[in-house]
């Protein structure tokens, strides 16, 4: 099996080594926890986008809390990062900065999904 | 030994699961806090990981009710959060939790704090 490498683009989007080391080096697992991953992450977003929407920030905050958490478990700072930016605005009451920060997220969440498929394409293929 | 992982988030309680089974451990997995304490009655764990913001039911109201069941009250508890809050880990120490480990754990120092605080339970 070859070793996996990271493309230059990705660099910043997801951090393998710390993948891998919390799959304990198990790649097939890695490639479990993408693939789980990417079927999950929407249904997150669109919670948060509802929360958005209806401007309720209580929803927002369990939302943006949740989706943290998820991304944190691909060892993703950039979209980790959006994502307790936006629980930080929720938990304060601020919407409209909230907004701005949903959409970064979202931003964040498109370069991953790409990076992710890229990398388990690469494994699977 | 045999753990109970609480937690709503599926891709950590997969990566949770097949990592402690790998090391030969049995691993039941709940994603809400009603379901937690279901299982927590029926199969009685050495030690119970539990997020603490779940639905059905807080992760807070769950440690409360496991902690003065008689058949549960003497499983250790390790509360697993992504909390941003410095003072959460003080609070659910406060309500009898054993343990407390930031997300995404690191799998080899919770394996061995489980370990840790199971055993001692189990003698």
């Amino acid at each position: 099996m070859p070793p996996m490498t990271r493309p230059a683009a990705d660099v910043g989007v997801h951090d393998l080594p710390a993948l891998l080391a919390l799959v304990g080096d198990d790649e097939e697992l890695m490639v479990e926890i993408i693939e789980l991953f990417l079927r999950e992450y929407p249904r997150l977003m669109g919670g948060i986008r509802d929360a958005v929407t209806a401007g309720d920030v209580r929803a927002l905050q369990f939302s943006a809390h949740a989706m943290k958490g998820s991304v944190g478990n691909m060892a993703a700072p950039r979209a980790y990062k959006a994502a307790m930016d936006l629980e930080t605005y929720a938990r304060a009451d601020q919407l409209r900065p909230a907004r701005d920060a949903a959409k970064s997220l979202e931003h964040e969440l498109s370069l991953l999904h790409d990076a992710l498929a890229s990398l388990v394409a690469r494994r699977t293929g | 030994m045999k753990i109970l992982v609480a937690d709503d988030d599926r891709v950590l309680t997969h990566l949770i699961h097949a990592r402690l089974r790998a090391l030969g451990w049995t691993v039941t997995v709940a994603h809400d806090a009603m379901q937690a304490l279901m299982f927590a009655m029926r199969i009685v764990p050495d030690a119970i990981l539990l997020d603490i913001d779940m639905p059905g039911g807080t992760g807070v109201e769950a440690i409360r009710k496991l902690k003065v069941s008689t058949k549960t009250s003497q499983i250790p508890i390790v509360v697993l959060t992504g909390s941003i809050d410095p003072g959460e880990e003080s609070r659910i120490r406060a309500l009898g939790a054993e343990g407390f480990m930031m997300k995404p754990p690191d799998i080899d120092a919770l394996h061995a704090l489980l370990t840790e605080l199971a055993e001692p339970a189990k003698a």
